[in-house]
């Protein structure tokens, strides 16, 4: 459960730009490892305890954002995507081969000094918190006036930006929240693991796993990244147990395939069917989209 | 001394044999709009058939590779109007549509060769991959001469196709002015086709020639892509020639750093070039 | 030869032709008038498939091509030079050319039509080893108009063949494009804001406003026509 509500909270930070905007990010993954990376050392150097110190977290992955998004946001398509997977790439290998970052082997950290029990339950509370802050946000974007403009960006970016919105600050603004809600996530999590890698906490399956997750559900809105969040999170938990990770992994590849032929995900399959009762009745409105 | 220039002559070599894998990559970017992120891996699993053909039957890669690249051909020509033309038409951006598509095609192959092959690297062992050959004065890999020449030949023939043949021309025109194109009675749609398996019959060409020089397994497309789209990218897509110069570039860095600096720094220097030419020039150094 | 009922194309959300009908008959040369916006350019899309009609016919030569895509439009021998040639510009003229008689029915006769394209245009035949995207506008033109030759056409569609040409250059072309006609018997359409000329040349024309046709009639009695004078001529 635990998993599934940290996809949950993944997902939808990433479809704030992801989905909304339709600036299909590769690399968010940068962003996680970056806030867990600020959880460990600042548990392992002040002494203050992650569970207290994850908002720090998202305010680095917000700070590194903000930092390395200006040039980046305003790439188009592929373009941004492959760009946002080299930043997470770099990111990696920068820590990778810094020894005060623990190099390769990464920062151990000691676990919280409870029963195992209350431990797990710990996390489950947070991971669920941090799912419910990220819907909310997402949730709340998608009415809010940047919410409004990065849509319009999706639709038509010429015409937006004809229309005088700044588009290029509302994806930045857009990004930077992103990140600042998967790095509060990745504090958490490096914390869960107890162990903070490179290989773990910058694992490009994490990266790719997230917004498959918010395609597959529906990426236009925010149900939809909960919807492939669970989901997809209980089928390749299913095939991964029952069959092996490589079987689990093909899944989520053909699921990206499957994607592709439904931009909308599944909100917009359901809505599709709704759509079509009004349409049986006669509604004059749904016939002619 | 000498083992610098060793290295630039490996480097030109290794660049070569990129080149070949580039290029597939190139014409379905600039000509298919397709931005195919499953070009190596297809390029791989190939890579893997002829390890397999080789281990289990003794069959020459170089033999594989005329067996890979009519079939591979034949497999783009099926996976078009399946996947690819309802991803390409209609769409607002087909290079993004596309690259998701083939983002999840690629992960989707490199599992399906760890389940094959199981996660361990290979190495393809021909009676020339080991064999010291001397070119110029130079002494070189074997099967690194191989894909080179595999490489090389693949680039020229199809400069040689596009710019002397009525169908390459047909295809350039789709790719220039596709209106103009349908009004002279070509019909893009099989232009489309064609250019897309084409482009994947060569990532067999190329993907068994980088699987003769280096030991893969079944994530080594991810390293392989950044290269190539490192290739692409400074070549200009669409432009055959252009990939054959970018990547003898790409192939110099990459020879004269794995013989100056240690691992580590020879993708840092391979992902920082293709993030600086991506931010600062996305469509080509040349365009 | 062509005929047209009832045509209506939407470009974007709004109908940019409603309703149009017009009629060419083999071997004449038509004319097609109008405002910028009119409609006309998106009418010859239709008529040569680059556009689907939402609704009317397109009959060309008794067949009904409605909907068609263009490349089989262009196989029966109606071929389109649009507006702003579409030329490909990375390639030579003598390709452009040689693709232009891309279809088989037109690739047998190439050679033929390669040397009389030369003949119409001693400047392409001078320039045949340059691209495309390196002559001047008035010698892509020709070459727009070359390549739609080399094609085979029974009916030329010409839309703005004289478009951003200094008029002499500008006459020059209608000239030739008049010689088609009464030399080789070719049908054409062909739309021009050098409504005068276009008008004396010209066996019939058709006036288009607003995406409808407002006028028709042979082309000597709406030169003298004082409403078409008034709008066009600038008289």
């Amino acid at each position: 459960m635990t998993v599934i509500f940290m996809y949950i909270a993944l997902s939808e930070s990433w479809t704030i730009l992801g989905g909304y905007a339709g600036y299909v990010s590769f690399g968010h993954v940068a962003f996680f490892g970056i806030g867990a990376y600020t959880t460990a050392l600042l548990l392992l150097h002040v002494g203050v305890n992650p569970l207290f110190s994850f908002p720090l977290g998202g305010v680095a992955a917000a700070l590194f954002a903000a930092v390395v998004g200006y040039p980046i946001v305003r790439l188009q398509g592929p373009y941004f995507s492959i760009v946002t997977l080299l930043v997470a790439l770099l990111t990696s290998l920068v820590v990778k081969n810094t020894p005060a970052l623990g190099g390769t082997t990464g920062l151990w950290l000691p676990l919280p000094d409870m029963p195992i029990e209350l431990n797990r339950t710990t996390f489950y509370w947070f991971m669920l918190f941090m799912a419910l802050v990220a819907t909310g946000v997402t949730a709340w974007v998608e009415n809010s006036k940047l919410g409004l403009g990065l849509m319009a960006i999706r639709q038509n970016e010429a015409v937006a930006e004809a229309a005088g919105a700044n588009t290029t600050y509302i994806k930045l603004a857009a990004l930077v929240l992103s990140a600042g809600l998967t790095g509060m996530v990745g504090g958490i999590y490096g914390y869960l693991r107890s162990y903070v890698t490179p290989e773990i906490v910058f694992d490009l399956n994490i990266g790719v796993t997230l917004f498959l997750m918010a395609l597959f559900g529906g990426c236009r809105r925010w149900q939809g990244p909960v919807l492939g969040a669970v989901i997809l999170s209980v089928l390749g938990e299913f095939l991964t147990l029952n069959i092996g990770e490589e079987i689990a992994r093909i899944a989520y590849g053909l699921c990206l395939v499957l994607v592709v032929f439904f931009p909308d995900g599944l909100v917009g399959i359901i809505d599709k069917i709704t759509v079509n009762r009004k349409v049986a009745f006669g509604g004059k409105h749904a016939v002619e989209r | 001394m000498g083992m610098l220039v060793t290295s630039l002559a490996s480097g030109l070599l290794l660049g070569c044999a990129y080149a070949g894998a580039a290029v597939g990559l190139s014409l379905a970017m600039g000509m298919a709009r397709v931005f195919n992120l499953a070009h190596t891996a297809l390029g791989l699993t190939c890579g893997y058939l002829a390890y397999f053909l080789l281990t289990t039957a003794g069959i020459d890669p170089m033999v594989a590779v005329g067996l890979l690249a009519p079939l591979m051909f034949l497999a783009g020509l099926a996976l078009w109007p399946t996947l690819f033309r309802p991803t390409v038409r209609g769409v607002a951006d087909p290079a993004l549509s596309t690259s998701i598509l083939t983002l999840g095609l690629a992960i989707v192959l490199e599992n399906a060769l760890s389940k094959v092959w199981t996660p361990n690297p290979r190495i393809m062992s021909t009676p020339y991959s080991n064999q010291a050959i001397t070119l110029f004065g130079f002494t070189v890999q074997g099967s690194l001469v191989v894909a080179a020449v595999l490489g090389l030949l693949l680039v020229l023939g199809l400069h040689w196709f596009l710019n002397r043949t009525f169908i390459g021309l047909a295809i350039q025109a789709v790719a220039q002015e596709p209106d103009g194109a349908r009004l002279v009675g070509i019909r893009a749609e099989l232009v489309s086709m064609l250019v897309f398996a084409l482009s994947v019959g060569t990532a067999a060409i190329g993907g068994v020639g980088l699987a003769m020089i280096y030991s893969f397994g079944p994530a080594s497309y991810f390293d392989w892509l950044l290269t190539v789209l490192l290739i692409v990218v400074v070549g200009g897509a669409g432009a055959i020639l252009g990939t054959l110069i970018s990547a003898l570039g790409v192939g110099l860095v990459l020879g004269l750093g794995g013989a100056l600096l240690p691992q580590a720094w020879n993708s840092l220097i391979l992902f920082g070039l293709l993030l600086t030419i991506l931010l600062l020039r996305p469509y080509g150094l040349f365009k | 030869m062509l005929e047209v009922s009832g045509l209506t194309v939407y470009y974007g959300p709004l109908p940019a032709v409603r309703e149009a009908s017009l009629k060419v008959a083999a071997g004449q040369f038509v004319g097609l008038i109008g405002p910028n916006g009119a409609g006309k350019t998106t009418l010859l899309k239709a008529v040569s498939g680059l556009l689907r009609p939402a609704a009317g016919r397109v009959v060309f030569d008794g067949t009904d091509i409605t909907g068609w895509p263009a490349e089989r439009i262009c196989e029966l021998g109606l071929v389109h030079v649009p507006e702003g040639r579409k030329l490909f510009p990375r390639l030579t003229v003598l390709d452009n050319l040689r693709l232009g008689a891309y279809l088989p029915r037109a690739r047998a006769e190439s050679d033929r039509a390669l040397k009389e394209v030369f003949d119409l245009f001693p400047r392409l035949y001078e320039r045949r080893r340059q691209l495309a995207g390196t002559l001047s506008g008035g010698e892509q033109q020709m070459l727009a108009i070359g390549r739609g030759l080399a094609a085979r056409p029974r009916l030329l569609i010409l839309d703005e063949p004289t478009l951003g040409l200094s008029p002499r250059l500008a006459h020059e072309i209608l000239e030739v494009i008049k010689r088609l006609n009464s030399e080789r018997r070719l049908t054409l359409l062909v739309v021009s804001q050098e409504v005068v000329h276009l008008l004396k040349l010209a066996d019939y024309a058709f006036v288009m406003e607003t995406g409808r046709i407002t006028a028709e009639g042979p082309a000597s009695e709406l030169i003298a026509d004082p409403k078409v004078r008034k709008v066009y001529v600038g008289l």
